[in-house]
């Protein structure tokens, strides 16, 4: 018998467990907040609205879209309850409720609320206690929303089909004198204290809609006037020219320049003499120096020419550019900084190109100075100074095949870095020795 | 407050509140640590090390962050912070893998090559299903060209897990060294079975190839080498051998300055081998000019 009772009583304790469990989770699942019931240290305000839709006791009131408190009264404002509400705006914050409105409205040059439907439903909420800042200052997480007379409360839904909500927003953090304004908590006030803050309906919503699509409107028409897109089709278009243009320029002298497998190289026609130096030293002096100049001066130099006349070509059509679009928008003119950006990196590295030029030519000039021995050896430091040139025409070229392959690198610029040897050879990846470092965690695991 | 302030408040809440709601937005890093792991991989060391200093706050036993951190100092070349913090984990934890092996490999740098395997040792005996240590203290006992023990090492390895790639790599640089191509190409073959594109694998039966004079196979395993990464060392300067042996001049012209180029990053078993490049290139641009009559 005993056997039986305790089998019930402990059957009985689950089931109750498990109702009281379900009840807690339909609650939250409902909208409630147990937890806010529970506790005692809220505070409340409340926002006149012309207009609450659909907005009902218990709605959710968010800041940034994260729960912070409930809906806990709605009421038809009367005649006399909106001057009290005025009043009381006054009183909480030292400036008048209509000049804020009208302050607002002038900023916005639209009306708050649509003449046909003057405010008339005061919503009253709580919100969490943590959620409000007490001293101006954030000491921890949740303590964020400082209340001001920049705060207002805003209707807004979740998703098209989802409950309708109030999200808080608190305007720019003060300090100094406003952060008088910033209330202390007490425990259960009631309604008459709560505290008036600015509200907002969806209808406001529509209005700035509104003034964002005449906007739209107003930038298409300057922005993109057919004149406006016919400069910036000749513009990309040039660019495109531009790009073949250096591609060919690229494949037709630089490549067989750089190509030691090729007789016109650099290399080549800089070795082979060297070569005929191990027959004959006397005549090479002489020869190299002519060598040298002839390769430097008829290949190179001519290169880095013809680029400059390319890259005056663009400056040209960005000139043209620039007096047309330059002073419509910021995201015109940014493109044009950003080719120009582009076309200066060009210059910046024939001007690296040239100066690496002279280096070799002088370094040629004093190796004939110091005598023919030293060219047998093919000095280090005369290599080195070719082989840095060929590493810069290569940067060139990579930079060229960027650009050819995605012209848009033109446009918005180029971070990747340049093409290099990675730090040890991979083939020996294993001798580095060091274990590789731990990777992130999963955040929600504690 | 102005109300400017206001009219950006209410178009952020167009902006934002609908995305926000609507498509969960952008989810933060939260912790230090993960912050830390980020920086550090984004190249900005100063601000991952400042974060783990804070995750290490947080918990002071936290040895991922520590040993990151460790990591962290060392790329900021400050060797001797790092080597205290991979220190101060070994005292909570003697055997942790990771600090030991980052350790025993500074005190190979810095020339403390008995410590650093002793070290190793230890970690094996401690646990021998760790494979990253086997080849890590083998590649370093090939490097310095004991082969015997570094076969033995791998051998224990391999015992673990036959079909590991860095071990089979290695044990085929053992063999190669040795002069048992034969075995040399199976196990590097074994390696390529599992990952087809191991450069240390492929470079190795390269290698092969050329030590036992197939100069088409040469050619065909280094080619395969630099369509992997373009900038080998080893590849360029066995193809650059194997095109003078061909007598394609100007393709060991090509391979020479290549390998010039990249020798700052020349590694693997046949590190020690010097060449004086600029030897080489005369050598073959001589030829050049003798082949074309010159």
């Amino acid at each position: 018998m005993a056997q039986y009772r305790r089998s019930e009583i402990v059957s009985g304790t689950f089931i109750l467990l498990a109702l009281i469990v379900f009840a807690f989770f339909a609650f939250g699942a409902g909208g409630g907040d147990l937890f806010g019931l529970l506790s005692e240290e809220s505070k409340t305000f409340v926002a006149v609205m012309p207009d609450i839709q659909a907005l009902e006791v218990g709605a959710k009131v968010a800041v940034g879209g994260q729960r912070v408190g409930r809906v806990t009264k709605i009421e038809y404002a009367s005649g006399d309850k909106l001057g009290s509400f005025q009043s009381r705006y006054g009183d909480a914050w030292g400036v008048s409720y209509g000049d804020v409105l009208r302050e607002y409205e002038s900023e916005q040059k639209s009306p708050l609320y649509p003449a046909d439907r003057p405010p008339r439903v005061l919503v009253y909420f709580e919100v969490d206690r943590d959620t409000v800042e007490e001293d101006g200052v954030a000491e921890g997480a949740g303590r964020f929303m400082l209340v001001g007379p920049s705060s207002f409360a805003l209707l807004m839904q979740e998703g098209f089909l989802g409950p309708y909500y109030i999200q808080l927003l608190q305007g720019p953090a003060r300090t100094g004198t406003d952060a008088e304004h910033v209330f202390s908590l007490s425990e259960g006030e009631d309604n008459e204290s709560a505290i008036p803050i600015l509200g907002m309906s969806t209808d406001l919503l529509a209005g700035l809609a509104t003034q964002v699509e005449s906007l739209a409107a107003k930038l298409d028409q300057q922005l993109l006037s057919a004149k406006n897109l016919e400069n910036i089709e000749g513009l990309l278009a040039n660019a495109n020219q531009l790009v073949v243009e250096l591609r060919a320029l690229v494949r037709d002298r630089v490549d067989p320049l750089l190509d030691p497998r090729l007789p016109g190289s650099i290399q080549q026609q800089l070795m082979q003499p060297a070569g005929a130096l191990l027959r004959n030293s006397n005549e090479f002096v002489v020869d190299l120096r002519g060598d040298i100049k002839r390769v430097l001066t008829t290949h190179v130099e001519d290169l880095v020419r013809e680029i400059q006349g390319l890259i005056a070509n663009a400056n040209g059509v960005l000139d043209t550019v620039h007096t047309t679009v330059k002073e419509i928008t910021p995201q015109v003119s940014n493109t044009i900084a950003n080719l120009e950006k582009g076309t200066k990196g060009l210059d910046q590295r024939l001007n690296t190109l040239q100066a690496q030029l002279s280096e070799v030519l002088a370094q040629a000039d004093k190796l004939l100075k110091e005598g023919n021995g030293f060219i047998v050896e093919m000095k280090p430091d005369f290599l080195e100074s070719l082989s840095s040139l060929r590493r810069t025409m290569w940067e060139a070229e990579v930079m060229m095949r960027k650009v050819r392959t995605n012209p848009a690198v033109l446009l918005w610029g180029d971070d990747e870095k340049l093409l290099s040897a990675w730090p040890t050879d991979p083939s020996d990846k294993r001798r580095a020795g060091r274990a590789p470092p731990y990777s992130q965690r999963n955040e929600n695991d504690k | 407050m102005t109300s400017s302030s206001r009219g950006v408040a209410v178009l952020l809440a167009l902006v934002l509140g609908p995305g926000l709601t609507g498509c969960g937005g952008v989810t933060p890093i939260k912790t230090s640590f993960n912050k830390a792991v980020y920086l550090y991989s984004a190249g900005h060391y100063e601000e991952a090390a400042a974060e783990y200093r804070l995750a290490m706050k947080e918990d002071e036993e936290d040895l991922a962050a520590r040993y990151n951190y460790g990591l962290t100092l060392e790329q900021l070349d400050r060797p001797a912070e790092a080597r205290a913090q991979y220190e101060q984990i070994l005292a909570i934890e003697p055997n942790h893998p990771r600090a030991s092996v980052t350790l025993a490999a500074m005190e190979w740098e810095s020339g403390d090559a008995a410590a650093a395997e002793k070290r190793l040792h230890v970690l094996i005996e401690h646990d021998s299903s760790n494979l990253f240590v086997h080849a890590t203290l083998a590649a370093n006992l090939v490097r310095v060209g004991r082969l015997d023990e570094a076969a033995a090492v791998i051998k224990r390895g391999l015992e673990e897990d036959s079909t590991s790639v860095d071990l089979n790599a290695l044990l085929g640089d053992v063999n190669l060294l040795r002069g048992d191509y034969g075995a040399a190409d199976e196990a590097y073959e074994r390696a390529l079975k599992r990952h087809d594109e191991d450069l240390h694998a492929i470079v190795g039966r390269g290698e092969v190839a050329f030590q036992t004079q197939r100069w088409p196979d040469a050619r065909s395993w280094m080619q395969r080498a630099l369509y992997v990464h373009p900038r080998i060392w080893r590849a360029h300067v066995t193809m650059a051998k194997v095109a003078e042996i061909e007598n394609r001049l100007e393709d060991a012209a090509w391979h020479w300055w290549q390998a010039r180029d990249v020798a700052h990053t020349k590694g693997g078993p046949f590190h020690k081998e010097t060449i004086d490049y600029d030897k080489q290139l005369q050598r073959v641009y001589g030829r050049l000019l003798e082949k074309g009559g010159g």
